[in-house]
Protein backbone atom coordinates (compact mmCIF):
# COMPACT_ATOMS: atom_id res chain seq x y z
CA UNK A 1 0.00 0.00 0.00
CA UNK A 2 1.43 3.33 -0.99
CA UNK A 3 2.09 5.64 1.89
CA UNK A 4 0.16 8.89 1.67
CA UNK A 5 2.55 11.82 1.65
CA UNK A 6 1.70 14.58 4.07
CA UNK A 7 2.15 17.43 1.63
CA UNK A 8 -0.05 16.19 -1.20
CA UNK A 9 -3.19 16.22 0.89
CA UNK A 10 -2.31 19.51 2.51
CA UNK A 11 -3.68 18.63 5.91
CA UNK A 12 -0.98 18.84 8.55
CA UNK A 13 -2.41 19.35 11.98
CA UNK A 14 -0.88 21.58 14.53
CA UNK A 15 -0.76 18.78 17.00
CA UNK A 16 1.81 17.11 14.77
CA UNK A 17 2.23 13.59 13.65
CA UNK A 18 1.64 10.69 15.98
CA UNK A 19 4.77 8.67 16.66
CA UNK A 20 5.24 5.03 15.86
CA UNK A 21 4.75 4.04 19.48
CA UNK A 22 1.20 5.44 19.63
CA UNK A 23 0.59 4.41 16.06
CA UNK A 24 -2.21 1.90 15.77
CA UNK A 25 -5.57 3.49 15.12
CA UNK A 26 -8.15 2.14 17.47
CA UNK A 27 -11.52 1.28 15.90
CA UNK A 28 -13.97 4.13 16.43
CA UNK A 29 -17.39 3.62 17.90
CA UNK A 30 -20.01 4.29 15.22
CA UNK A 31 -21.55 7.68 16.05
CA UNK A 32 -24.76 8.95 14.46
CA UNK A 33 -24.18 11.62 11.73
CA UNK A 34 -24.04 15.14 13.20
CA UNK A 35 -27.02 17.34 12.27
CA UNK A 36 -25.23 20.72 12.01
CA UNK A 37 -23.45 21.50 8.70
CA UNK A 38 -20.66 23.22 10.61
CA UNK A 39 -20.13 20.15 12.71
CA UNK A 40 -20.24 18.06 9.51
CA UNK A 41 -17.43 20.09 8.01
CA UNK A 42 -15.30 19.83 11.16
CA UNK A 43 -16.03 16.12 11.48
CA UNK A 44 -15.07 15.24 7.89
CA UNK A 45 -11.90 17.29 8.10
CA UNK A 46 -10.84 15.76 11.40
CA UNK A 47 -11.38 12.28 9.95
CA UNK A 48 -9.13 13.12 7.00
CA UNK A 49 -6.57 14.55 9.39
CA UNK A 50 -6.57 11.34 11.42
CA UNK A 51 -5.98 9.22 8.33
CA UNK A 52 -3.15 11.46 7.18
CA UNK A 53 -1.44 11.56 10.56
CA UNK A 54 -1.71 7.78 10.89
CA UNK A 55 -0.15 7.07 7.52
CA UNK A 56 2.48 9.78 7.88
CA UNK A 57 4.38 7.48 10.21
CA UNK A 58 4.90 5.09 7.34
CA UNK A 59 6.42 7.47 4.85
CA UNK A 60 9.52 9.60 4.83
CA UNK A 61 11.27 10.42 8.09
CA UNK A 62 11.44 14.03 6.94
CA UNK A 63 8.47 15.66 8.64
CA UNK A 64 7.20 19.20 8.97
CA UNK A 65 8.90 19.51 12.34
CA UNK A 66 12.36 18.53 11.22
CA UNK A 67 12.45 20.38 7.89
CA UNK A 68 12.82 24.08 7.27
CA UNK A 69 9.62 26.15 7.32
CA UNK A 70 9.39 29.85 6.38
CA UNK A 71 8.43 30.84 9.93
CA UNK A 72 11.51 29.22 11.50
CA UNK A 73 13.95 32.18 11.16
CA UNK A 74 11.45 34.28 13.12
CA UNK A 75 10.28 31.78 15.73
CA UNK A 76 13.27 29.45 15.99
CA UNK A 77 16.38 31.59 15.52
CA UNK A 78 19.83 30.11 16.11
CA UNK A 79 21.47 31.07 19.38
CA UNK A 80 24.65 33.15 19.66
CA UNK A 81 26.71 29.94 19.83
CA UNK A 82 25.07 28.60 16.66
CA UNK A 83 26.09 31.52 14.44
CA UNK A 84 27.77 29.57 11.63
CA UNK A 85 28.78 30.52 8.11
CA UNK A 86 26.40 27.92 6.69
CA UNK A 87 23.44 29.33 8.65
CA UNK A 88 24.22 32.84 7.38
CA UNK A 89 24.71 31.61 3.84
CA UNK A 90 21.42 29.73 3.91
CA UNK A 91 19.75 33.02 4.85
CA UNK A 92 21.48 34.80 1.97
CA UNK A 93 23.56 37.05 4.23
CA UNK A 94 26.57 36.91 1.92
CA UNK A 95 24.88 38.68 -1.01
CA UNK A 96 25.85 42.31 -1.19
CA UNK A 97 24.91 44.95 -3.71
CA UNK A 98 26.32 45.61 -7.17
CA UNK A 99 30.11 45.61 -7.35
CA UNK A 100 29.94 49.10 -8.90
CA UNK A 101 28.33 50.38 -5.69
CA UNK A 102 30.97 48.89 -3.38
CA UNK A 103 31.89 51.42 -0.71
CA UNK A 104 35.71 51.49 -0.42
CA UNK A 105 35.47 51.49 3.40
CA UNK A 106 33.55 48.18 3.17
CA UNK A 107 36.36 46.45 1.31
CA UNK A 108 37.87 44.69 4.36
CA UNK A 109 34.56 42.79 4.71
CA UNK A 110 34.16 41.89 1.03
CA UNK A 111 35.17 38.43 -0.19
CA UNK A 112 34.98 39.19 -3.89
CA UNK A 113 32.60 39.60 -6.78
CA UNK A 114 30.29 37.08 -8.44
CA UNK A 115 27.70 37.80 -11.14
CA UNK A 116 28.30 41.53 -10.72
CA UNK A 117 27.44 41.33 -7.02
CA UNK A 118 29.78 41.85 -4.07
CA UNK A 119 30.03 38.75 -1.90
CA UNK A 120 30.38 39.54 1.78
CA UNK A 121 33.07 37.58 3.64
CA UNK A 122 31.13 35.62 6.25
CA UNK A 123 34.37 34.71 8.02
CA UNK A 124 34.44 38.37 9.03
CA UNK A 125 30.72 38.51 9.76
CA UNK A 126 30.60 35.67 12.28
CA UNK A 127 33.04 37.15 14.85
CA UNK A 128 31.47 40.61 14.47
CA UNK A 129 28.04 39.10 14.98
CA UNK A 130 29.19 37.33 18.13
CA UNK A 131 30.79 40.54 19.35
CA UNK A 132 27.51 42.40 18.85
CA UNK A 133 25.70 39.62 20.73
CA UNK A 134 28.17 39.96 23.61
CA UNK A 135 27.60 43.72 23.72
CA UNK A 136 23.85 43.27 23.83
CA UNK A 137 24.11 40.58 26.50
CA UNK A 138 26.32 42.83 28.64
CA UNK A 139 24.00 45.83 28.26
CA UNK A 140 21.01 43.72 29.29
CA UNK A 141 23.03 42.11 32.11
CA UNK A 142 23.65 45.57 33.57
CA UNK A 143 20.01 46.65 33.36
CA UNK A 144 20.36 48.76 30.24
CA UNK A 145 17.64 49.45 27.66
CA UNK A 146 17.79 48.26 24.05
CA UNK A 147 15.80 49.57 21.09
CA UNK A 148 15.30 47.40 18.00
CA UNK A 149 14.79 49.60 14.98
CA UNK A 150 13.45 48.16 11.70
CA UNK A 151 11.36 50.60 9.76
CA UNK A 152 10.33 48.45 6.80
CA UNK A 153 6.98 46.63 6.92
CA UNK A 154 8.71 43.29 6.25
CA UNK A 155 10.98 43.78 9.27
CA UNK A 156 8.06 44.52 11.61
CA UNK A 157 7.52 40.97 12.94
CA UNK A 158 11.26 40.47 13.55
CA UNK A 159 11.65 43.71 15.48
CA UNK A 160 8.56 43.22 17.65
CA UNK A 161 9.45 39.59 18.35
CA UNK A 162 13.05 40.51 19.32
CA UNK A 163 11.85 43.08 21.87
CA UNK A 164 9.28 40.64 23.26
CA UNK A 165 11.88 37.89 23.56
CA UNK A 166 14.14 39.98 25.76
CA UNK A 167 11.09 41.12 27.69
CA UNK A 168 12.69 43.48 30.16
CA UNK A 169 13.85 46.98 29.11
CA UNK A 170 13.58 46.12 25.40
CA UNK A 171 11.75 48.31 22.91
CA UNK A 172 10.88 48.27 19.25
CA UNK A 173 10.26 50.81 16.54
CA UNK A 174 8.61 49.04 13.62
CA UNK A 175 7.14 52.09 11.94
CA UNK A 176 8.70 55.45 11.29
CA UNK A 177 11.41 56.77 13.63
CA UNK A 178 10.17 60.23 14.56
CA UNK A 179 12.99 62.76 14.13
CA UNK A 180 13.72 64.25 17.53
CA UNK A 181 12.84 61.13 19.52
CA UNK A 182 16.08 61.51 21.47
CA UNK A 183 16.96 65.16 20.87
CA UNK A 184 13.48 66.67 21.19
CA UNK A 185 11.86 64.15 23.49
CA UNK A 186 9.80 66.67 25.48
CA UNK A 187 7.83 67.53 22.37
CA UNK A 188 7.57 64.00 20.98
CA UNK A 189 6.52 62.31 24.21
CA UNK A 190 5.00 65.19 26.13
CA UNK A 191 3.06 63.91 29.13
CA UNK A 192 4.47 60.38 28.85
CA UNK A 193 7.75 61.58 30.41
CA UNK A 194 7.65 61.19 34.17
CA UNK A 195 10.38 62.99 36.17
CA UNK A 196 13.52 60.86 36.38
CA UNK A 197 12.53 58.61 33.45
CA UNK A 198 15.45 57.55 31.26
CA UNK A 199 14.48 58.43 27.69
CA UNK A 200 17.81 57.92 25.95
CA UNK A 201 18.37 54.15 25.49
CA UNK A 202 21.61 52.36 26.26
CA UNK A 203 21.85 50.54 22.90
CA UNK A 204 20.13 50.74 19.53
CA UNK A 205 20.04 47.82 17.06
CA UNK A 206 19.32 48.88 13.47
CA UNK A 207 18.13 46.32 10.93
CA UNK A 208 18.13 48.85 8.07
CA UNK A 209 20.61 51.60 8.99
CA UNK A 210 20.69 52.95 5.42
CA UNK A 211 17.08 54.15 5.81
CA UNK A 212 17.56 55.49 9.33
CA UNK A 213 20.37 58.00 9.10
CA UNK A 214 18.35 60.42 11.24
CA UNK A 215 18.20 57.87 14.04
CA UNK A 216 21.94 57.18 13.72
CA UNK A 217 22.72 60.88 13.95
CA UNK A 218 20.55 61.26 17.05
CA UNK A 219 22.29 58.29 18.65
CA UNK A 220 25.65 59.88 17.89
CA UNK A 221 24.58 63.19 19.42
CA UNK A 222 23.33 61.44 22.56
CA UNK A 223 26.32 59.05 22.75
CA UNK A 224 24.26 55.90 22.26
CA UNK A 225 26.21 52.90 20.88
CA UNK A 226 24.63 51.31 17.82
CA UNK A 227 24.65 47.86 16.26
CA UNK A 228 23.68 47.68 12.59
CA UNK A 229 23.46 45.36 9.58
CA UNK A 230 25.88 46.90 7.09
CA UNK A 231 25.62 46.06 3.40
CA UNK A 232 28.36 46.49 0.80
CA UNK A 233 27.21 49.95 -0.28
CA UNK A 234 27.33 51.41 3.24
CA UNK A 235 30.24 52.72 5.28
CA UNK A 236 30.76 50.37 8.25
CA UNK A 237 31.86 53.30 10.41
CA UNK A 238 28.24 54.52 10.47
CA UNK A 239 27.49 52.32 13.49
CA UNK A 240 29.56 51.38 16.51
CA UNK A 241 29.35 47.61 16.01
CA UNK A 242 28.79 46.84 12.31
CA UNK A 243 27.55 43.42 11.19
CA UNK A 244 28.45 43.07 7.51
CA UNK A 245 25.52 41.21 5.95
CA UNK A 246 22.73 41.54 3.39
CA UNK A 247 20.29 44.23 4.53
CA UNK A 248 17.77 43.42 1.77
CA UNK A 249 17.10 39.90 2.97
CA UNK A 250 14.27 39.52 5.47
CA UNK A 251 15.52 36.08 6.46
CA UNK A 252 18.97 37.50 7.32
CA UNK A 253 17.42 40.30 9.37
CA UNK A 254 15.25 37.78 11.24
CA UNK A 255 18.27 35.55 11.88
CA UNK A 256 20.42 38.40 13.18
CA UNK A 257 17.69 40.04 15.28
CA UNK A 258 16.69 36.63 16.65
CA UNK A 259 20.27 35.76 17.54
CA UNK A 260 20.88 39.12 19.21
CA UNK A 261 17.60 38.93 21.12
CA UNK A 262 18.49 35.47 22.46
CA UNK A 263 21.76 36.91 23.76
CA UNK A 264 19.84 39.83 25.24
CA UNK A 265 17.40 37.45 26.88
CA UNK A 266 20.29 35.64 28.61
CA UNK A 267 21.54 38.96 29.94
CA UNK A 268 18.13 40.18 31.05
CA UNK A 269 17.38 36.90 32.86
CA UNK A 270 20.71 37.10 34.71
CA UNK A 271 20.01 40.73 35.65
CA UNK A 272 16.55 39.98 37.00
CA UNK A 273 17.84 37.01 39.01
CA UNK A 274 20.56 39.12 40.54
CA UNK A 275 18.07 41.88 41.33
CA UNK A 276 15.78 39.39 43.06
CA UNK A 277 18.68 37.96 45.07
CA UNK A 278 19.84 41.38 46.20
CA UNK A 279 16.26 42.28 47.19
CA UNK A 280 15.95 39.07 49.19
CA UNK A 281 19.28 39.76 50.87
CA UNK A 282 18.15 43.30 51.57
CA UNK A 283 14.89 42.01 53.06
CA UNK A 284 16.78 39.41 55.14
CA UNK B 1 36.64 94.01 40.08
CA UNK B 2 37.30 91.62 42.97
CA UNK B 3 33.66 90.59 43.05
CA UNK B 4 33.64 89.74 39.34
CA UNK B 5 36.85 87.69 39.73
CA UNK B 6 35.34 85.81 42.63
CA UNK B 7 32.18 85.17 40.60
CA UNK B 8 34.25 83.89 37.64
CA UNK B 9 36.19 81.50 39.90
CA UNK B 10 33.02 80.20 41.44
CA UNK B 11 31.59 79.48 37.99
CA UNK B 12 32.29 76.01 36.61
CA UNK B 13 35.05 76.21 33.98
CA UNK B 14 35.22 72.54 32.95
CA UNK B 15 32.64 70.91 30.67
CA UNK B 16 31.72 67.74 32.59
CA UNK B 17 29.99 67.69 35.94
CA UNK B 18 31.32 64.28 37.06
CA UNK B 19 35.06 63.73 37.07
CA UNK B 20 36.24 61.23 34.45
CA UNK B 21 37.64 58.02 35.94
CA UNK B 22 39.31 55.69 33.42
CA UNK B 23 37.84 52.20 33.80
CA UNK B 24 41.26 50.54 33.89
CA UNK B 25 42.14 52.35 37.11
CA UNK B 26 39.05 51.08 38.89
CA UNK B 27 39.06 47.58 40.31
CA UNK B 28 36.42 45.01 39.36
CA UNK B 29 33.27 45.41 41.40
CA UNK B 30 34.26 48.87 42.58
CA UNK B 31 33.11 50.67 39.43
CA UNK B 32 30.62 53.30 40.57
CA UNK B 33 27.31 51.87 39.39
CA UNK B 34 25.05 54.53 37.96
CA UNK B 35 21.88 55.06 39.93
CA UNK B 36 19.29 52.86 38.26
CA UNK B 37 16.95 55.12 36.40
CA UNK B 38 13.46 53.91 35.69
CA UNK B 39 12.93 53.03 32.03
CA UNK B 40 9.71 53.36 30.01
CA UNK B 41 7.23 50.52 30.54
CA UNK B 42 5.66 50.07 27.08
CA UNK B 43 7.79 48.25 24.46
CA UNK B 44 6.37 50.64 21.83
CA UNK B 45 7.49 53.74 23.73
CA UNK B 46 10.01 54.93 21.15
CA UNK B 47 7.42 54.94 18.34
CA UNK B 48 5.92 58.06 19.94
CA UNK B 49 2.42 56.52 19.91
CA UNK B 50 2.84 53.77 22.45
CA UNK B 51 -0.83 53.21 23.28
CA UNK B 52 -1.87 52.91 19.61
CA UNK B 53 0.84 50.39 18.69
CA UNK B 54 0.27 48.40 21.87
CA UNK B 55 -3.40 48.03 20.95
CA UNK B 56 -2.53 47.04 17.38
CA UNK B 57 -0.11 44.38 18.63
CA UNK B 58 -2.75 43.05 21.05
CA UNK B 59 -5.28 42.75 18.24
CA UNK B 60 -2.82 41.11 15.85
CA UNK B 61 -1.74 38.58 18.49
CA UNK B 62 -5.38 37.81 19.28
CA UNK B 63 -6.07 37.27 15.58
CA UNK B 64 -3.11 34.90 15.17
CA UNK B 65 -4.02 32.85 18.23
CA UNK B 66 -7.70 32.67 17.31
CA UNK B 67 -6.86 31.56 13.76
CA UNK B 68 -4.50 28.89 15.08
CA UNK B 69 -7.08 27.59 17.55
CA UNK B 70 -9.85 27.48 14.95
CA UNK B 71 -7.55 25.75 12.43
CA UNK B 72 -6.75 23.06 14.97
CA UNK B 73 -10.48 22.23 15.29
CA UNK B 74 -10.70 22.20 11.50
CA UNK B 75 -13.34 24.91 11.08
CA UNK B 76 -10.85 27.18 9.30
CA UNK B 77 -10.39 27.67 6.35
CA UNK B 78 -14.11 28.21 5.66
CA UNK B 79 -15.66 27.06 2.42
CA UNK B 80 -17.31 29.76 0.29
CA UNK B 81 -20.83 28.41 0.75
CA UNK B 82 -20.55 28.42 4.52
CA UNK B 83 -19.06 31.93 4.57
CA UNK B 84 -22.37 33.29 3.29
CA UNK B 85 -24.31 31.35 5.92
CA UNK B 86 -22.52 32.91 8.89
CA UNK B 87 -24.88 34.66 11.30
CA UNK B 88 -24.86 38.42 11.81
CA UNK B 89 -21.70 39.56 13.56
CA UNK B 90 -22.92 43.11 14.45
CA UNK B 91 -19.91 44.85 12.92
CA UNK B 92 -21.34 48.31 13.47
CA UNK B 93 -21.02 48.14 17.23
CA UNK B 94 -17.37 49.28 17.36
CA UNK B 95 -16.14 52.72 18.31
CA UNK B 96 -15.70 55.35 15.64
CA UNK B 97 -12.46 57.29 15.11
CA UNK B 98 -13.18 60.05 17.64
CA UNK B 99 -14.07 57.73 20.50
CA UNK B 100 -11.17 55.43 19.63
CA UNK B 101 -8.72 58.34 19.78
CA UNK B 102 -10.24 59.49 23.06
CA UNK B 103 -9.80 56.01 24.53
CA UNK B 104 -6.14 55.92 23.42
CA UNK B 105 -5.49 59.51 24.56
CA UNK B 106 -3.44 60.20 21.41
CA UNK B 107 -4.11 61.68 18.02
CA UNK B 108 -5.15 58.81 15.70
CA UNK B 109 -4.88 59.45 11.97
CA UNK B 110 -7.53 58.12 9.61
CA UNK B 111 -5.20 55.52 8.10
CA UNK B 112 -4.29 54.32 11.56
CA UNK B 113 -7.94 54.05 12.57
CA UNK B 114 -8.77 52.12 9.39
CA UNK B 115 -6.02 49.63 10.21
CA UNK B 116 -7.47 49.13 13.67
CA UNK B 117 -11.03 48.91 12.31
CA UNK B 118 -9.99 46.24 9.80
CA UNK B 119 -8.40 44.17 12.56
CA UNK B 120 -11.52 44.55 14.70
CA UNK B 121 -13.80 43.38 11.89
CA UNK B 122 -11.54 40.35 11.28
CA UNK B 123 -11.64 39.47 14.97
CA UNK B 124 -15.39 39.93 14.98
CA UNK B 125 -15.76 37.50 12.12
CA UNK B 126 -13.48 35.00 13.88
CA UNK B 127 -15.67 35.28 16.95
CA UNK B 128 -18.75 34.45 14.87
CA UNK B 129 -16.91 31.44 13.44
CA UNK B 130 -16.00 30.34 16.97
CA UNK B 131 -19.67 30.69 17.87
CA UNK B 132 -20.85 28.37 15.08
CA UNK B 133 -18.01 25.94 15.81
CA UNK B 134 -19.05 25.92 19.48
CA UNK B 135 -15.53 26.79 20.60
CA UNK B 136 -16.29 28.46 23.93
CA UNK B 137 -12.69 29.34 24.85
CA UNK B 138 -11.94 31.25 21.64
CA UNK B 139 -15.36 32.93 21.76
CA UNK B 140 -14.88 34.12 25.35
CA UNK B 141 -11.31 35.30 24.81
CA UNK B 142 -12.26 37.22 21.67
CA UNK B 143 -15.26 38.75 23.43
CA UNK B 144 -12.94 39.92 26.21
CA UNK B 145 -10.55 41.49 23.71
CA UNK B 146 -13.29 43.12 21.63
CA UNK B 147 -15.30 44.46 24.58
CA UNK B 148 -12.84 47.31 25.08
CA UNK B 149 -13.39 48.60 21.55
CA UNK B 150 -17.17 48.47 21.45
CA UNK B 151 -19.39 51.54 21.60
CA UNK B 152 -20.83 52.41 24.98
CA UNK B 153 -24.33 51.63 23.78
CA UNK B 154 -23.25 48.57 21.78
CA UNK B 155 -25.44 46.13 23.69
CA UNK B 156 -28.49 48.37 23.17
CA UNK B 157 -27.82 48.59 19.44
CA UNK B 158 -27.45 44.83 19.18
CA UNK B 159 -30.66 44.32 21.16
CA UNK B 160 -32.47 46.73 18.82
CA UNK B 161 -31.32 44.81 15.76
CA UNK B 162 -32.34 41.52 17.34
CA UNK B 163 -35.82 42.90 18.16
CA UNK B 164 -36.18 44.12 14.61
CA UNK B 165 -36.73 47.77 15.53
CA UNK B 166 -33.60 48.71 13.55
CA UNK B 167 -32.55 46.98 10.36
CA UNK B 168 -28.89 46.05 10.54
CA UNK B 169 -26.77 47.71 7.92
CA UNK B 170 -29.40 50.30 6.96
CA UNK B 171 -27.71 53.49 5.81
CA UNK B 172 -28.73 56.61 7.73
CA UNK B 173 -29.09 58.78 4.60
CA UNK B 174 -31.51 57.30 2.13
CA UNK B 175 -30.85 57.94 -1.53
CA UNK B 176 -33.83 59.59 -3.23
CA UNK B 177 -34.03 57.46 -6.33
CA UNK B 178 -37.68 56.51 -6.12
CA UNK B 179 -40.48 58.12 -8.11
CA UNK B 180 -42.43 60.84 -6.30
CA UNK B 181 -46.23 61.36 -6.18
CA UNK B 182 -46.31 62.74 -9.73
CA UNK B 183 -44.29 59.85 -11.09
CA UNK B 184 -41.10 61.92 -11.49
CA UNK B 185 -37.58 60.87 -10.64
CA UNK B 186 -35.12 63.69 -9.99
CA UNK B 187 -31.32 63.70 -10.03
CA UNK B 188 -28.39 66.08 -10.51
CA UNK B 189 -25.36 65.65 -12.70
CA UNK B 190 -22.11 67.57 -13.03
CA UNK B 191 -19.31 67.65 -15.56
CA UNK B 192 -16.52 70.27 -15.78
CA UNK B 193 -18.23 73.61 -15.06
CA UNK B 194 -21.70 72.37 -16.05
CA UNK B 195 -24.50 71.25 -13.79
CA UNK B 196 -27.76 69.67 -14.86
CA UNK B 197 -31.01 68.98 -13.06
CA UNK B 198 -32.89 66.14 -14.67
CA UNK B 199 -36.45 64.89 -14.22
CA UNK B 200 -37.33 61.49 -15.63
CA UNK B 201 -40.98 60.51 -16.08
CA UNK B 202 -42.25 57.20 -17.49
CA UNK B 203 -43.80 57.92 -20.89
CA UNK B 204 -47.49 57.05 -21.33
CA UNK B 205 -48.36 54.90 -24.33
CA UNK B 206 -50.51 56.63 -26.94
CA UNK B 207 -53.84 54.88 -26.93
CA UNK B 208 -55.74 57.38 -29.20
CA UNK B 209 -58.43 55.69 -31.32
CA UNK B 210 -57.44 57.78 -34.40
CA UNK B 211 -54.27 55.85 -35.01
CA UNK B 212 -55.41 52.54 -36.43
CA UNK B 213 -52.00 51.08 -36.86
CA UNK B 214 -50.49 51.18 -33.37
CA UNK B 215 -46.78 51.82 -33.66
CA UNK B 216 -44.71 49.21 -31.89
CA UNK B 217 -41.85 51.61 -31.27
CA UNK B 218 -42.65 53.73 -28.23
CA UNK B 219 -41.46 57.33 -28.53
CA UNK B 220 -40.69 59.80 -25.83
CA UNK B 221 -39.44 63.37 -25.76
CA UNK B 222 -36.24 64.73 -24.30
CA UNK B 223 -36.26 68.45 -23.48
CA UNK B 224 -33.18 70.38 -22.40
CA UNK B 225 -33.78 73.96 -21.19
CA UNK B 226 -37.24 73.80 -22.82
CA UNK B 227 -35.78 72.98 -26.24
CA UNK B 228 -35.87 69.62 -28.01
CA UNK B 229 -32.69 67.58 -27.88
CA UNK B 230 -31.88 68.06 -31.57
CA UNK B 231 -32.23 71.86 -31.30
CA UNK B 232 -30.22 72.31 -28.09
CA UNK B 233 -27.38 69.96 -29.05
CA UNK B 234 -26.60 70.51 -32.76
CA UNK B 235 -23.60 68.21 -32.58
CA UNK B 236 -24.73 64.55 -32.91
CA UNK B 237 -22.00 63.40 -30.53
CA UNK B 238 -23.50 65.44 -27.69
CA UNK B 239 -26.95 63.97 -28.39
CA UNK B 240 -25.42 60.49 -28.25
CA UNK B 241 -23.93 61.27 -24.87
CA UNK B 242 -27.33 62.20 -23.48
CA UNK B 243 -29.16 59.13 -24.83
CA UNK B 244 -26.39 56.61 -24.05
CA UNK B 245 -27.52 55.79 -20.49
CA UNK B 246 -31.06 55.08 -21.69
CA UNK B 247 -29.80 52.92 -24.55
CA UNK B 248 -27.57 50.87 -22.26
CA UNK B 249 -30.49 49.99 -20.02
CA UNK B 250 -32.76 49.51 -23.03
CA UNK B 251 -35.44 52.03 -22.06
CA UNK B 252 -34.84 54.65 -24.73
CA UNK B 253 -38.48 55.35 -25.53
CA UNK B 254 -39.89 54.52 -22.13
CA UNK B 255 -39.07 57.71 -20.27
CA UNK B 256 -39.64 61.41 -20.92
CA UNK B 257 -36.64 63.45 -19.87
CA UNK B 258 -36.77 67.10 -18.84
CA UNK B 259 -33.44 68.71 -18.05
CA UNK B 260 -32.26 72.14 -16.95
CA UNK B 261 -28.57 72.63 -17.71
CA UNK B 262 -26.38 75.50 -16.56
CA UNK B 263 -22.77 76.54 -16.85
CA UNK B 264 -19.90 75.38 -19.03
CA UNK B 265 -20.15 74.57 -22.71
CA UNK B 266 -22.27 72.28 -24.89
CA UNK B 267 -20.33 69.03 -24.44
CA UNK B 268 -19.98 69.64 -20.70
CA UNK B 269 -23.71 70.19 -20.37
CA UNK B 270 -24.38 67.06 -22.43
CA UNK B 271 -22.24 64.95 -20.12
CA UNK B 272 -23.83 66.58 -17.08
CA UNK B 273 -27.29 65.63 -18.32
CA UNK B 274 -26.08 62.09 -19.02
CA UNK B 275 -24.59 61.90 -15.53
Amino acid sequence: MQAIRTRSLGFVGRRGITTASEGVLKPRARTPPPPNEWEELMHSRSKQHEIVSYFSQLGSTQTRDNSFQPHHPLHRPPGPHEATISALMAAGAHLGHSHKLLRPAFMPYAYGTRSGVTIINLEETVPLLRRAANVLRAVARNGGSVVFLGTHESLRPAVIKAAQRIGHNAFHVASRWKPGTLTNSEQIFGSQITPGLQIVPDLVVLLNPADNLVAIRECAVKHVPTIGIIDSNIDPRLVTYPIPANDDSVRTAELISGLLSLAGKEGATAYLEQKEQSQQQGAA
Amino acid sequence: MQASCRAALQRRLYSTQNAFVPSASVGRGRFPRLAEQPKPTSPSFYTGQASYYDHIITLETARTLAQRALQSVHILPLSNELKEKLPNSFGGSFKKQEDFAEMLETNVRTGQYKRAAKLLSELNQLRTIAQVANHAEVYDRLSQVLKVYQKDNAMDLIAQVRNGSTVAGEPTKKKKSAFDEYGRSYACGKRKESAARVWVIPAQQNSSPSSETSSEVQTSSILVNNLPLATYFPVPADREKVTRPLKLVGVLGAYNVFALARGGGTSGQAEAVAH
